[in-house]
């Protein structure tokens, strides 16, 4: 190998390094700095409070977890009548200082399905989990012509409500006297990140931990010494060709003799799509917002997962010819399928591109972090991929057994439901579902525009590494024997 | 004379675990465990074998059947890992592949030369500008642009003997000459491959036909059930392994 073929890389690596953390600056934006966050659900509004004549004072102690809140929403009736009059919003802390105040025409809940959304002028700042109060008072307000608001002490489930037990010092205060339960009424803010703060640190410290990494490689090739990054270059260099032939080979093969050839690749997610569609926005009612470009999201990411892992799972029983009679890295197998399937994979973006412009979608700079949930799609698609080709070599049930695994995962993972419908127990198994991480974040960016928050990235990468590692480590110990079992 | 050595094979053993009653499942595997009667049999197919290959030499390997010649040449070519000692090899290895193995049935002629050859681990570069030697040597002319599902089993193995053939690799492993094709691809195919043997390629080469290996061969290594029963200058051991034979 020549030290130019290493500069190459090296300058390759920075280069990604430095587009990537610029990119990400930009692109990151508000999403950087803070996470926006809210109260919760109301309570299931169960009871009136009584009509708000003039002197009503309600007082509902409560917490955010949030360092700002920038606006609360309060559900009341309107008695179905003409309603007018004042109202004073305030948020007054521990020690009765007062945050925020403003007058609020009673008249606005008759509007907006009775809902009604106060906004500060300015940010409020808090400090999360701490005690603070909302205080509402009528100051002008006659009998017959004024809203009520709601309480309740119970919250709704999919099925079902539940009660919530309350504290004495969280139900809400009317004219001075407790009430059992506590007002309709839900906060909205966000939680400030210290990411943003530091970014630039953050960067300068992978930065000078990058310089380091380089500084090692280039000393360790001077001094001939062999470490395992400069043999993973040199399989690198070595194999490309070997892995470009494979893969093209893949390509070429899967469609060769049908008469629509690569068009399946746009076609197949496009057609399930259509069945999909049909089935949960007819049959079952569903209520989430632009459900086709949700679904298909879902449905590409999975697909792409589900492929890849039946590909790596024939990949070292179906080359026994070859990988018993020449040598060749074993891993190639696994790693050609995954890069076959992720031409299928940009293929597919197509429809879900053409489905987006047609949902009017707002397109927006985000997508440049795309990249990065593909990379993980990828790593957890490829570990997985190498822990069943493993597995397949010594019990050939794996691959009946996948086939249910595969669709107990599809039924786990928020394909075509909301993720709201999980509650309980069963979220804490969605959420170390790798994939519901990694699909998430897909959505997000492509339905919301906007940058996940830094936590998301964690946790897509994390869910993508420790599969890959773990396949990685179960390839390498267990691949001298598979000539053994071919 | 000081000899560059190509190939050092340094204390191998190789055993192989055989029948583990069979089991290729898991229900199997359980079943089997709960009984108790996971016996691991333990068969050794080479035992501490050592010799080393010089550059440019024809190196030929002798034994009966399950002498472990061809474990040996799996060993040294890198697709079984030994169990025991080690074996170094300086620069490329290209094995006779059992014929059209590295092919695809789908793919046309050219594109499996880029693919059989990319296996055999040669550069790009390296295949096109072979290309076309391959294509003469295979004589297939324009059928190469064809499917090679739709070749008959004689071109197939034409073209896999002419991609092994026209590279000229550090060191060639032969397991048995290969009798392919007619009468003309026969003789042009041993042609080449006396010009490879003599033209400083390492050679490595397993026969059960002595004379062959008494007129190729520098050398020569007898195998008796995994272990080196004889090395030496080719017609003297030889002359050993007939004698044994025969009575």
């Amino acid at each position: 190998m020549e030290f130019k073929f290493i500069k190459k890389v090296l300058c390759l690596v920075w280069g990604i390094f430095v587009i990537s953390a610029t990119v990400f600056y930009f692109v990151g934006g508000e999403q950087l700095y803070s996470a926006s966050t809210d109260s919760g659900d109301m309570v299931q509004a169960t009871n009136e409070i009584g009509e708000m004549v003039t002197g009503l004072t309600i007082e509902q102690p409560f917490s955010f977890d949030g360092t700002e809140i920038s606006y609360i929403c309060l559900l009341g009736t309107d008695f179905e009548r003409p309603i007018g009059g004042t109202m004073e919003v305030s948020l007054i802390d521990e020690k009765n200082e007062v945050l925020m105040q403003k007058d609020i025409d009673m008249g606005l809940f008759s509007q907006n399905n009775n809902i009604v959304e106060i906004r500060s002028d300015k940010p409020i700042k808090i400090i999360p989990n701490k005690q603070y109060i909302l205080r509402i008072y009528s100051k002008d307000g006659s009998d017959g012509s004024v809203p009520s608001l709601y309480y309740g002490s119970s919250i709704s489930l999919a099925r079902g409500e539940a009660q919530i037990s309350l504290r004495e010092n969280e139900k809400a205060i009317v004219n001075g006297n407790k009430i059992d339960g506590i007002i309709c009424y839900q906060i909205f803010g966000s939680r400030e990140l210290w990411f943003g703060h530091y970014y630039w640190h953050i960067v300068t410290v992978f930065a000078i931990v990058l310089l380091c990494f380089s500084y090692y490689i280039i000393s360790a090739f001077k001094s001939g010494k062999d470490i395992l990054v400069l043999r993973l270059l040199n399989a690198g260099k070595k194999y490309r060709f070997l892995l470009q032939q494979l893969v093209s080979r893949d390509f070429k093969s899967k469609y060769k003799r049908s008469i629509l050839g690569i068009f399946w690749s746009f076609l197949n997610p496009m057609l399930m799509m259509t069945v999909q569609y049909i089935v949960f926005s007819t049959i079952f009612k569903s209520e989430i917002e632009n459900f086709a470009v949700y679904l298909l999201t879902g449905i590409v990411c999975y697909n792409f997962f589900s492929e890849v892992t039946n590909m790596c799972l024939t990949s070292i029983v179906g080359n026994a010819s070859l990988i018993t009679k020449v040598y060749i890295p074993k891993y190639i197998y696994p790693i050609s399928r995954t890069m076959s399937s992720l031409i299928n994979f940009a293929l597919s973006l197509i429809p879900l591109l053409v489905v987006m412009i047609a949902t009017r979608v707002h397109i927006t700079t985000s997508v440049f972090v795309l990249p990065f949930a593909v990379l993980c799609l990828m790593m957890l698609s490829l570990g997985m991929g190498m822990i069943l080709s493993c597995s397949m070599v010594f019990f050939r049930d794996t691959q009946f057994l996948w086939n249910v695994f595969n669709m107990i995962w599809m039924y786990m993972t928020p394909i075509f439901y909301p993720e709201s419908i999980v509650s309980g127990h069963l979220s804490y198994i969605m959420k170390i579902n790798p994939l519901y991480h990694i699909i998430r974040f897909f959505r997000t960016v492509l339905l919301n525009g906007v940058s996940p928050e830094p936590k998301a990235y964690l946790f897509c990468f994390i869910s993508a590494l420790i599969p890959l590692l773990f396949g990685a480590w179960i390839f390498k110990k267990s691949q001298d024997k598979f000539v053994l079992y071919l | 004379m000081d000899k560059e050595i190509q190939i050092s094979v340094d204390n191998v053993s190789m055993e192989y675990i055989i029948d583990r009653n069979g089991i290729k499942s898991i229900k199997e595997y359980v079943v089997s465990f709960i009984k108790g009667n996971l016996k691991v049999d333990k068969f050794q197919s080479l035992n501490d074998v050592s010799f080393s290959v010089n550059k440019g030499e024809v190196f030929g390997v002798i034994g009966k059947n399950g002498a472990g010649k061809s474990t040996l040449l799996k060993v040294i070519s890198g697709i079984l890992k030994p169990s025991n000692g080690s074996v170094k090899v300086h620069g490329t290895i290209a094995p006779l592949l059992e014929l059209g193995s590295g092919f695809d049935s789908d793919l046309t002629g050219y594109e499996n030369i880029f693919l059989n050859g990319s296996i055999l681990g040669y550069s790009k570069q390296f295949l096109e500008e072979n290309y076309q030697k391959i294509v003469d040597f295979s004589g297939l002319g324009d059928f190469i642009y064809s499917p090679i599902r739709t070749y008959s089993s004689g071109m197939m193995m034409r073209l896999a003997f002419s991609i092994a053939a026209v590279i000229v690799p550090d060191v060639l492993i032969v397991d048995e000459i290969l009798a392919v094709g007619d009468a003309a691809f026969q003789k042009k195919s041993k042609q080449r491959m006396k010009e490879l043997m003599s033209g400083g390629t390492t050679v490595l080469f397993v026969s059960h036909d002595l004379e062959q290996i008494r007129t190729m061969c520098d050398r020569v290594v007898w195998l008796e059930n995994g272990k080196v029963r004889a090395l030496g200058e080719a017609d003297e051991i030889c002359s050993q392994y007939k004698k044994e034979s025969e009575n």
